[in-house]
């Protein structure tokens, strides 16, 4: 009997895992996961491969002329392309500490070489700043002068110093006019791919200063700008401080966007890893595909996150909106507010004000203040409910679940039915709005505040936010 | 009989072998500082290694 | 997933079972094949209708017995005139005959050509330095095959590019030559060998690497020869 290749039915397993893994754990961005593990696919086909003929071999079966044939081999270039493809159109990688390692006491891209770098030049009181660079980190200050002030230092990594000192002639540091514009920039698109610049850069620009600035990889520190500030960036970590102006950032990835003390709106789009924004006096617009911690702090204007499968808006958010690991928590937030998540558990807690809840699948607690009661509107497929009202509250309540157990807490008032499978809680507290309470499957329990076991308080303590990580080297 | 096996082994494996070790270039590149451009070399590495080792069984003799 | 037939053990002409018994598949078409009509190419069994045309130059390397050389013509062959065509690329070796040559020169010189003139880092000067090196190279081999040509030796379309055949049979020239500089290439990209730096030894080092190869080769050759005509004996 000839010997089968177990590799079709391990690739059609291996594809079953993938979609199933997508399926239970949607949070994990499965292209980039692709993008960036693919080489591993490769690696266990090989090994899948290399045991399948030992075992032959062992067991002296007849072996193959190849061990891969021409039609694998051609899979295996598909493979290498798309991969390469994806991870390049994706540019995203794990945090590494940095992607320079040291080998025998070498640098692996030679040796670094630094150069100092300066400029200025008179600005006036309320230019536009543009600021472009490359790789690089910029710390970009308002200060009260009238003039823009660059100073800094380039890294160039080379072999020889003669190459670095060439590198760093035709990288010039330049702030040009261009009618209303200022103009600075780094040129290090000037060298050829193989050879790599660094900058890092302290720009001091007058106080009423607009800025833009445009970067490929690196971080943005910007601070104390009465003026508006706009950034792009391919891979970016942005924090902001004290603006005066709009703040708009526009990156294809970054791994920390953090704003504090914004007077005007803020937008971001893009890909990300951790967002904080806090203290924001304009309306907050968060649209793209975010990541990790998220977390929104005292917005005083609507709030709206527009995500990949969750969108959330509320008209105001005292308190905070945290988004991580598969949770979304909306405390002391102020409505109408509408949550829309598909799998996630949620819970909106201390709110005033309408709530309209949809979601997928992912457990749900909802927990009305006592000011300002709106309508409560929440449908949820295929989860948990759990109603906390507080004392005194006044609602007209129709709590379903189509299939689940049941729980009545509060009393009196509310009348609990078992229909089929699953059952109902309802009545009137009083005169008040309504509360429509929908689930799929699931259980639906209505409270009383002060009714709850110990195990559902949850400390309101948020965490603190991780440490910015100094991405580029030096 | 042994040395036409163990050739046909070498020969078998050849394929999964460069395999992985296109693999692990891959996933060098994609999460350390070892880019494709740095490690192709390896391939050569292994390529001779494997002719090596086939050299090291005796081809068996053919009519 | 898995086209290829596998191949059977391979057949031992020489081994027990009747003579219709199978001994071995044919790779292409899984015909059973006794003793008699067995068929095999690179150490693959084939039946008589698939066994492949014999390859001549690729198989330098694998294939035990390659094919006798076809000697080229001489006739009014001038080694100067060889010596000044060989400066261009390829037209010394058409000149002599051998187009398979032509373009392997043609090849080698649009690589060394590139990579000198690319930012190779610190290889560049290594690269600036080949390339006049390669030209005579280029014009002495033309010359030289021109003379042998005049004095009638049997030349192949690759002669002196792979010496390595008929000269050393059993030395795994290719596979060293490979690892050799797989890992000169790797230590230089990560940065732990500074090519540049070996500059200074590369010419002592390739002589006495050249020197070394063609005492191996010459000692081998006698020894195969005596061995072939032990056997012949």
């Amino acid at each position: 009997m000839r010997p089968r290749s177990i590799t079709g039915p391990v690739i059609l397993i291996a594809i079953g895992c993938f979609f199933l893994f997508r399926n239970v754990w949607p949070d994990i961005r499965v292209y980039e996961f692709f993008s960036m593990y693919w080489p591993f696919l490769l690696i266990g086909w090989g090994v899948v491969r290399l045991i399948e003929i030992l075992v032959w071999y062992a067991t002296g079966k007849p072996l193959p002329g190849r061990g891969v044939s021409g039609g694998e081999w051609s899979l295996v270039v598909l493979l290498c392309v798309f991969g390469t493809f994806f991870f390049w159109g994706s540019k995203w990688s794990p945090s590494w500490p940095s992607r320079q390692i040291r080998v025998g006491g070498l640098e692996i891209f030679g040796e670094p070489f630094e150069f100092p770098m300066s400029a200025e030049k008179p600005a006036g009181k309320t230019p536009r700043v543009v600021v472009e660079m490359g790789r690089g980190n910029a710390k970009i200050i308002g200060g009260d002068t009238e003039s823009v002030r660059v100073s800094g230092r380039k890294t160039i990594r080379s072999f020889d110093k003669r190459g670095a000192e060439q590198s760093n002639v035709d990288t010039p540091l330049e702030i040009v006019a261009v009618g209303e514009q200022l103009i600075i920039r780094t040129n290090q698109d000037k060298l050829s791919d193989t050879q790599r610049a660094s900058v890092e850069l302290e720009i001091t620009v007058p106080k009423g200063a607009k800025l833009e600035s445009r970067g490929r990889y690196g971080d943005f520190d910007i601070r104390d700008l009465l003026g508006d500030v706009e950034i792009n960036s391919d891979n970016a970590g942005v924090r902001v401080q004290n603006i005066g102006g709009n703040l708009r950032v526009d990156l294809k990835k970054s791994d920390i966007i953090r704003a504090i003390g914004v007077k005007g709106a803020v937008e971001l789009r893009g890909r990300g890893h951790d967002v904080e924004l806090e203290s924001i006096d304009g309306t907050v617009t968060v649209t793209g595909g975010y990541t990790g911690e998220i977390l929104f702090r005292n917005i005083a204007k609507p709030l709206r996150f527009e995500g990949e499968r969750t969108q959330f808006r509320v008209e105001k958010a005292s308190g905070f909106a945290r988004m991580a690991s598969g949770n979304l928590t909306l405390d002391n937030v102020q409505g109408p507010i509408q949550v829309t998540a598909k799998s996630r558990d949620v819970q909106v807690r201390s709110f005033s004000g309408s709530l309209d809840m949809k979601v997928d699948r992912g457990d749900v607690e909802i927990r009305p203040s006592s000011l300002n009661p709106g309508r409560i509107d929440a449908q949820i497929s295929n989860g948990d409910v759990d109603l906390v009202l507080p004392q005194g509250a006044k609602y007209d309540i129709d709590a379903v679940t189509a299939r689940g157990d049941l729980r009545n807490d509060f009393g009196v008032p509310l009348r609990q039915d078992r229909e089929g499978k699953g059952g109902s809680v309802r009545g009137t507290t009083g005169v008040g709005p309504q509360i429509r309470v929908k689930t799929g499957r699931g259980a639906v329990s209505v409270r009383r505040v002060g009714s709850e076991s110990p195990a559902n308080i949850l400390p309101k303590t948020l965490p603190k936010a991780p440490e910015v990580p100094a991405r580029v080297e030096q | 009989m042994n040395g036409t096996n163990n050739l046909s082994l070498m020969r078998a494996i050849r394929g999964p072998v460069m395999m992985i070790t296109i693999g692990t270039l891959f996933a060098l590149d994609h999460m350390s500082a070892f880019s494709f451009s740095r490690t192709w070399p390896v391939i050569l590495i292994v390529i001779g290694l494997m002719k090596l080792l086939e050299r090291a069984f005796p081809a068996p003799a053919q009519s | 997933m898995d086209p290829e037939n596998p191949l059977p053990p391979a057949a031992n002409p020489e081994g027990e079972g009747s003579e219709n018994k199978p001994v071995a598949f044919c790779r292409s078409c899984g015909k059973g094949l006794n003793k008699e009509s067995v068929r095999t190419h690179r150490e693959v069994v084939y039946c008589e209708e698939h066994l492949p045309k014999q390859e001549e130059a690729s198989s330098q390397w694998s294939a035990p017995n390659p094919a006798p050389a076809p000697s080229i013509p001489s006739s009014g062959v001038s080694p100067g005139f060889a010596f000044v065509l060989g400066l261009i690329p390829g037209v010394g070796a058409i000149y002599n005959g051998q187009f398979g040559k032509a373009v392997v020169h043609l090849l080698i010189t649009a690589l060394v050509c590139s990579m000198a003139g690319g930012h190779s880092g610190s290889l560049e000067t290594v690269f600036e330095m080949l390339v006049p090196v390669w030209f005579f190279y280029m014009a002495i081999e033309a010359y030289q095959t021109a003379k042998k040509r005049l004095a009638g030796e049997p030349l192949d379309e690759f002669s002196s590019i792979f010496p390595g055949q008929a000269a050393a049979p059993g030395f795994p020239l290719l596979p060293v030559l490979l690892i050799a500089l797989g890992v000169i290439f790797l230590l230089d990209n990560l940065g732990l060998l500074r090519i540049n730096q070996l500059i200074p030894y590369a010419g002592p080092i390739f002589l006495i690497v050249l020197g070394a190869y063609m005492l191996y080769a010459r000692l081998r050759n006698h020894s195969a020869a005596s061995e072939v005509s032990h056997e012949r004996n």
